[in-house]
């Protein structure tokens, strides 16, 4: 359904093929935007590549793994210590003294391809690559090498080398091909890892019995958190809560992880799926390989994270949990209520946009909501059907989407619809105070965990200190503006 | 006791073993303990109060295998200190007036250095994408680029597009002048002959794979310039390229051009585009005001020298100046200390006839008594150098001057002209230092870890080491993301030579001095 | 004016800047055979060096950590009395108003010592410090202290030095040893070692510690050091030792002279200030205690662990110029440093120094150089202009100025560190290496200056 002529955008008068991208919310009948396409080239896209949606959101967080990018210097460079998805592990830096920062952001490993890797091929050089970062790495739990654009156009066998290495060191070495050129966006590197990591997960666990969780080991309430990339500590406030619960955490795909821990995915009961957009694909996988279900969760505000507890109680089948479930939910949701309502009387009617991935578009609605707040648009980045259709289901009627936007149309969205906070990434966050509209970070957080009932706090109190902070009220100086 | 701020919080009750747990834990709190306290503080609890339980990845430390700590005798390079080259071309558009940069290559070609821009400058900027998918790179990206820039034109009417390749577009064997041949032709169908007066074109081939991003920047000077000088009637002006330096470097230049009474051409400058005010109301799109217009790029062919102050980023332009339009091209050093700002300025003058004013012996005066106040305090410390090779062997020479000793320099990228002034450096002043001439970080690392330095002029990469091995740092060069208003204020000129001075000085004062001990 | 005063000085003449007939420059030669006179007032408006009674008083005092320190006066005094030597100590004081100058600060006064009392239970004494206002109002500080001896238990001691008393600093070093030897050194007892000695004239830490450990090393026990390790036990007993040794020969000789005639404790003057010096002075405390082997086994230890460094400097100072202005005694003490770096001293002069001082300086200086008695600025910028010396010793008051010369200062003492003993010697020649080729004066004596 086409929108209305007053939602069309100006600035995308001359390239029209945009509009099928825009749509209006209605919870009757789910209103679904064109998502998951090609981009339209040279109208300044927020989308990135697909070597950063498998290598920066899924790969990065693996706590323990060496992970080698087959590439000339910059695609290494460029994640080099960038998000901040935190882990435990951390390398030596000298006798008695740990590296200052975890073992997954501290180093950039990168063979470098030069113009004759290019000409000549590079496995060569990858595979000595590997073999020295692992004598100057000991302890690390394997492996993973990533292609790029430069190595998945030249061709290079990275299985080959793989396959030879991991002999050499006996440890798992995966390959995630990934080129940026691959997909429309970001999306398709989540899902090439996903798919890639589960072929060579479910090869390696056959070769190699002894990884998987032996059966004396399994407990009845087995679970894995499946799409949760532990930034700013998230994990920190979800582990405990479900440990509470009475759930054991085999392990968690893929923050701060091991990689023998990742290896036992498909040993747990149930399937705790956060981030639906990045790990939908796996979670599946493990379904049809291992008949492990799962169910879908939002660790976000205070329903949903409700929600999930109970939904998790309820499929295990236990009184006990059940009850622990509300007890849980009520203790914290009594931890957090005075700081809470401090917040929501000041931001009471305050107006938001969202602008992030995808997932996040339709976490956050609710508590959005839950805060007193009103959101005005939402935007994704690398969305595609099933995240409109929980956008629908969960934001108000008439709620302005745009897919896959570009600088311009969210300038113009700014302008328009005069949010008092915009809830965006990095790039975006300079552009909007130009334009006078505070920022809170929605990829990295901007200071500490958001997740769960405690982490609403947090979650708050950045909004509170975005839309109050002095500087606003300086902008708009009469005198001063123009 | 833990940082919880509020006072309404009750305290989870401890015995004594509990209070020295405590302290060794720093103020902070456990998991166990934020997941247990009955009520959240109004400010929340940050993942910075969480006290985490660090896991060594191996049981002790094992030091790094001796045969493999050389760069040049590894296959794997860990921690570069460079980046690819588009990088340094999409700086050069970025420095021009009204210009979008359009990268012919996937995705994330343009949205990681926007990334790098946006954390490095804080400022926005606009990179458009040719967006190449799979089809693309069987097919070839010639559809991406027609129907891109005309979307670009459209939307934005920029005035100069600056088309910048990368390994992939490089590697399939785009066809870029063919390409944009089209895709004019097909602009002249739609729009009018009209376009292409209003609207001009650069292409920069920046494979990534065949140098840094300093040598991206070197192209863009050359291709920019090849593209929109033109000689008309001679002026008396000067041509700057001033390399990778900050906006307020850039500043300082025109400072210094100012008091002298010659006009400059600031070619590629970012004081304009990559620092600006918030004033509101804000036009739609958001062009920045400044940066170097096209009117002014062709009038760098009528001008009486080119100085290119940084030898490996922009010396190409200044030499094609040279060839083409024989305006004499004045190659480096970076204007940073008394020395080389000394030859600038005297070059400056030699060249334009005019002399050096009083305003600007005060200013050289003023960092020189800086200098004499405080050699006690820099005088035989040693010192660890790494960066960009322009500002790295600018900043090697400057701490000579204060009678350092630079003990291990990094420069990322492979420098010919690197390494010729540090050998003139050593003999100069007397020293033997270690020199990495594209190396990498880690084994810049391993040296300093072995060796005594008492200080570390780096960028932000080097925080990590400097915070391990113990030595304090003072930032430098690019990139510097950790911390504001590196961007604003200038390393170069007599001005910045004092800023630089006052923060080694600072850092050696703030590391070194008991704090008990006050200034006689 | 430069052509009159570069002549008056080539021809040795008594000269002075400011049209008072007052001499303070004389080179020595063959016109001029006795040092210029010394301990003069200062003609007023010259811009001097010197300072007052009250800084004498707290170079001297201010290291005694466990007393209270109580200054009677308006808050500035305390405020530049609470950094000494680089040091910064804690300060009370009673902040005279305009009301208390107008009726009386006796009042304020016992009330602040009582408030301090309380908020330092455990101090041993208290030094109470007269300034110009509180002279001039004529409060008994002195009756109200003793009065208030027995309530808060300690010795109350009553420094007299107002600002205006004497000619400068060293009015104030008398006033207060002199307060230490009335009130303190001699309540206790205690049992006389044979190796016991005191340490007169050394006030800095770093100095105490070498010097210290120098004498340890050869079997000596030092008992107090006055006043850079004086802590209340020891001064009390400090008339039971064996031998004083007098470092410091201005501020210190009033303090063993009255000691060897009021306890029959004979002093020895010795110096650590120069190599040289440093193994004399070694040697004759041996002699005089027959520990000569021990002498010479230190000397030869310390001499072995400097000879490196001096190996890599001595060769490139060799030659160079020197100019020394400082206090008194190191006026003389820095000549003999720089003989034994092979350096020439082109003027030696000091703020306050005496006729012992100027007798010493005279006879270690080589003819033809200059020696000055309270110089002016002007003075000082002429003496710098003319003579160009590689490296002036001064305090931080002439830092500025050399530096505007082109000339590097070294600062004695030193911020860190020392330059006394073997240690001190080798960080004095680095000191002088890095003034003498710091980079920067290239630069300054270049075109373009």
């Amino acid at each position: 359904m086409p929108i209305p002529e007053t939602y069309e955008l100006e600035c995308d008068r001359c390239i029209p093929e945009r509009y099928k991208h825009m749509a209006l919310s209605n919870r009757e009948q789910p209103v679904i935007p064109a998502c998951n396409i090609k981009t339209v080239p040279g109208d300044m896209t927020e989308r990135g590549c697909a070597f950063a949606g498998a290598r920066g959101v899924v790969g990065g967080p693996i706590g323990d793994c060496i992970q080698m990018i087959h590439s000339p210097s910059g695609c290494a460079w460029y994640q080099w210590g960038t998000r901040r998805n935190l882990s435990t592990i951390y390398n030596w830096s000298g006798p008695g003294k740990l590296c200052n920062d975890s073992h997954n952001r501290r180093r950039a490993i990168t063979t470098d391809l030069k113009e004759e890797d290019v000409v000549f091929g590079g496995v060569k050089k990858l595979k000595n690559a590997c073999l020295e970062t692992w004598r100057l790495t000991p302890g690390a739990g394997g492996i993973l090498i990533y292609t790029t654009c430069t190595s998945g156009l030249i061709g290079d066998d990275c299985h080959a080398v793989a396959r030879e290495v991991e002999k050499e060191i006996g440890k798992p070495v995966f390959v995630i091909e990934a080129p940026g050129f691959c997909g429309v966006s970001q999306s398709k590197g989540h899902h090439e890892f996903n798919v890639q990591f589960y072929k060579q997960m479910a090869e390696y666990r056959e070769k190699h019995p002894e990884v998987c969780l032996k059966e004396e080991d399994k407990t009845p309430y087995d679970i894995n958190i499946i799409g949760e990339f532990n930034m700013d500590w998230d994990l920190a406030l979800i582990k405990p809560l479900f440990e509470k619960l009475g759930c054991r955490i085999v392990t968690v795909f893929t923050g701060g992880e091991r990689m023998d821990n990742l290896l036992k995915m498909p040993d747990a009961k149930l399937n705790v799926l956060h981030c639906q957009r990045s790990c939908t694909y796996i979670s599946n996988l493990i379904q049809q390989g291992y008949e492990v279900p799962y169910v879908r969760a939002s660790f976000f505000g205070i329903e949903q994270t409700a929600r999930a507890l109970r939904d998790v109680a309820k499929f295990f089948k236990s009184e006990e949990m059940i009850d622990k479930a509300e007890q849980i939910i009520d203790k914290e949701t009594k931890a957090i209520t005075p700081a809470l309502n401090f917040y929501r009387e000041k931001l009471a009617g305050k107006k938001v946009g969202l602008y992030v991935g995808g997932p996040r578009v339709w976490h956050w609605t609710k508590v959005m909501k839950e805060l007193g707040m009103e959101v005005v648009f939402g935007m994704c980045t690398f969305a595609h059907e099933d995240d409109y259709e929980k956008i629908n289901a969960r934001a108000e009627d008439s709620l302005f989407l745009v897919d896959a936007p570009n600088e311009f149309e969210i300038e113009e969205c700014l302008e328009r619809f005069k949010p008092d906070l915009f809830l965006t990434g990095l790039k975006e966050k300079y552009l909007a105070r130009k334009f006078g509209v505070p920022t809170v970070n929605s990829h990295s957080y901007e200071k500490g965990p958001y997740a769960m009932f405690r982490g609403l706090i947090n979650f708050a109190r950045d909004i509170y200190q975005g839309i109050y902070a002095p500087v606003w009220k300086f902008t708009r100086d009469e005198d001063f503006t123009r | 006791m833990p940082r919880c701020g509020n006072s309404r919080v009750m305290r989870t009750s401890r015995d004594k073993e509990g209070k020295m747990e405590r302290i060794k834990l720093n103020g902070r709190l456990t998991v166990e303990d934020i997941n247990s306290l009955p009520e959240i503080p109004v400010e929340g609890i940050n993942y910075e109060q969480i006290y985490i339980e660090k896991e060594p990845l191996c049981p002790e430390y094992v030091p790094p295998d001796e045969t493999i700590i050389s760069s040049a005798k590894r296959s794997v390079v860990i921690d570069p200190c460079r980046l690819c080259m588009p990088f340094g071309a999409l700086w050069a558009s970025v420095g021009m007036h009204k210009c979008i940069p359009f990268v012919q290559g996937a995705q994330g070609c343009a949205t990681y250095p926007r990334y790098t821009f946006c954390r490095v400058f804080r400022e926005p900027v606009s990179i458009a994408t040719a967006s190449f998918h799979e089809d693309t790179a069987v097919f070839g990206g010639q559809k991406n680029l027609v129907e891109g820039i005309r979307n670009l034109i459209c939307r934005y009417q920029p005035d100069i597009i600056s088309i910048v390749t990368v390994c992939s577009s490089e590697i399939i064997g785009d066809d870029m002048q063919g390409y944009l041949d089209e895709a004019k032709r097909q602009l002249e169908e739609e729009f009018g002959p009209e376009i292409l007066d209003r609207v001009k074109f650069v292409i920069t081939n920046t494979p990534s794979f065949a140098g840094s991003h300093v040598e991206g920047y070197n192209r863009a000077a050359k291709s920019f310039l090849q593209a929109f000088a033109r000689q008309r009637s001679l002026s008396d002006k000067v041509n700057i390229i001033p390399g990778m330096i900050t906006p307020g470097d850039i500043r300082e230049v025109k400072h210094i051009l100012r008091l002298m009474g010659i006009e400059g051409i600031i070619l590629f400058d970012i004081s304009g585009t990559l620092d600006c005010p918030l004033r509101l109301p804000q036009s739609m799109p958001y062009y920045p005001k400044g940066g170097t217009k096209l009117a002014e790029i062709a009038d760098m062919a009528n001008s009486l020298a080119t100085f290119a102050l940084s030898p490996d980023e922009g010396s190409a332009g200044a030499t094609y100046l040279e060839k083409r339009f024989k305006i004499p091209a004045i190659i480096g050093p970076l204007p940073l200390g008394i020395y080389s700002t000394d030859r600038l300025v005297k070059k400056l003058a030699e060249v334009t006839g005019k002399p050096i004013p009083e305003e600007l012996k005060d200013e050289r005066g003023i960092l020189l008594d800086a200098m004499a106040d405080t050699f006690h305090y820099t005088m035989m410390r040693r010192v660890a150098v790494c960066g960009d090779p322009d500002i790295v062997a600018a900043a090697t020479r400057f701490v000579c001057e204060l009678g350092m000793e630079p003990v291990a320099i990094l420069s990322g990228t492979q420098s010919k002209v690197f390494e010729q002034e540090l050998k003139e450096m050593a003999e100069e002043y007397n020293f033997k230092p270690t020199i990495f001439n594209g190396g990498d970080m880690f084994e810049w690392e391993d040296f300093i870890k072995r060796e005594k330095i008492d200080l570390i002029l780096g960028n932000s990469k080097a925080v990590n080491i400097s915070k391990e091995a113990g030595i304090p740092l003072v930032r430098i060069g690019f990139p510097i993301y950790d911390r504001v208003g590196y961007q604003r204020r200038a390393n170069i000129g007599y001005r910045g030579g004092e800023y630089l001075l006052d923060l080694i000085v600072n850092t050696i004062l703030d590391s070194k001095f008991p704090d008990d001990r006050v200034h006689q | 004016m430069t052509g009159c005063i570069s002549k008056a000085v080539k021809e040795a003449k008594m000269v002075s800047v400011c049209n008072i007939n007052e001499p303070c420059m004389l080179r020595k030669g063959e016109e001029f055979t006795q040092p210029p006179p010394c301990r003069q007032p200062s003609a007023p408006g010259k811009i001097t060096g010197r300072s007052c009674a009250y800084w004498g008083a707290r170079w001297m005092l201010a290291p005694l950590k466990d007393a209270i320190h109580l200054v009677h006066g308006p808050v500035g005094c305390a405020y530049y009395g609470s950094v000494v030597r680089a040091n910064a100590y804690q300060m009370f004081s009673t902040a005279l108003e305009e009301k208390d100058i107008i009726f009386g600060g006796e009042k304020k006064l016992t009330g602040a010592l009582i408030e301090a009392r309380a908020i330092m239970p455990q101090a041993k004494y208290i030094l109470t410090y007269i300034t110009c206002s509180t002279a001039l109002i004529g409060d008994d500080v002195d009756g109200v202290g003793r009065k208030m001896e027995e309530r808060l238990g300690c010795p109350v001691i009553t420094v007299n030095c107002p600002g205006f008393k004497g000619e400068s600093e060293a009015a104030g070093h008398r006033v207060a040893y002199e307060c230490l030897l009335n009130r303190l050194i001699g309540r206790k007892e205690r049992q006389t070692g044979v190796y016991d000695v005191n340490i007169i004239g050394q006030y800095n830490i770093h100095e105490t510690r070498i010097v210290g450990s120098l004498l340890s090393k050869m079997g000596l026990n030092v008992h107090c050091v006055f006043t850079g390790d004086a802590s209340y036990e020891r001064i009390t007993a400090a008339h039971c030792v064996r031998l004083n040794l007098l470092i410091c020969q201005n501020t210190g000789r009033f303090f063993t002279e009255a000691m060897q005639k009021k306890y029959g404790i004979p002093y020895l003057k010795v110096s650590f200030f120069s190599l040289s010096e440093s193994i004399d002075s070694l040697r004759k405390i041996g002699q005089y205690f027959g520990l000569e082997k021990e002498a010479e086994r230190v000397i030869d230890e310390e001499y072995k662990a400097i000879q490196p460094e001096l190996a890599q400097f001595l060769p490139r100072l060799k030659g160079k110029r020197a100019a020394i202005f400082l206090g008194a005694t190191h006026m003389a003490d820095l000549v003999k440093t720089f003989e034994d770096l092979g350096m020439e001293v082109v003027f030696t002069g000091s703020r306050f120094g005496d006729a012992a001082n100027y007798k010493d300086a005279w006879q270690m200086v080589k003819p033809g150089n200059c020696i000055v008695d309270d110089p002016s600025e002007r003075d000082l910028e002429y003496l710098l202009c003319e003579l160009r010396p590689d490296v002036f010793v001064g305090t931080v008051k002439e830092q500025s100025l050399s530096h505007k010369f082109g000339i590097g200062l070294c600062l004695c003492p030193p911020q860190t560190g020392s330059y006394v003993g073997f240690e001190g010697f080798s960080n004095f020649t680095r000191s002088v290496y890095k003034a003498v080729y710091a980079p920067v004066w290239h630069f300054i004596r270049g075109e373009m200056a």
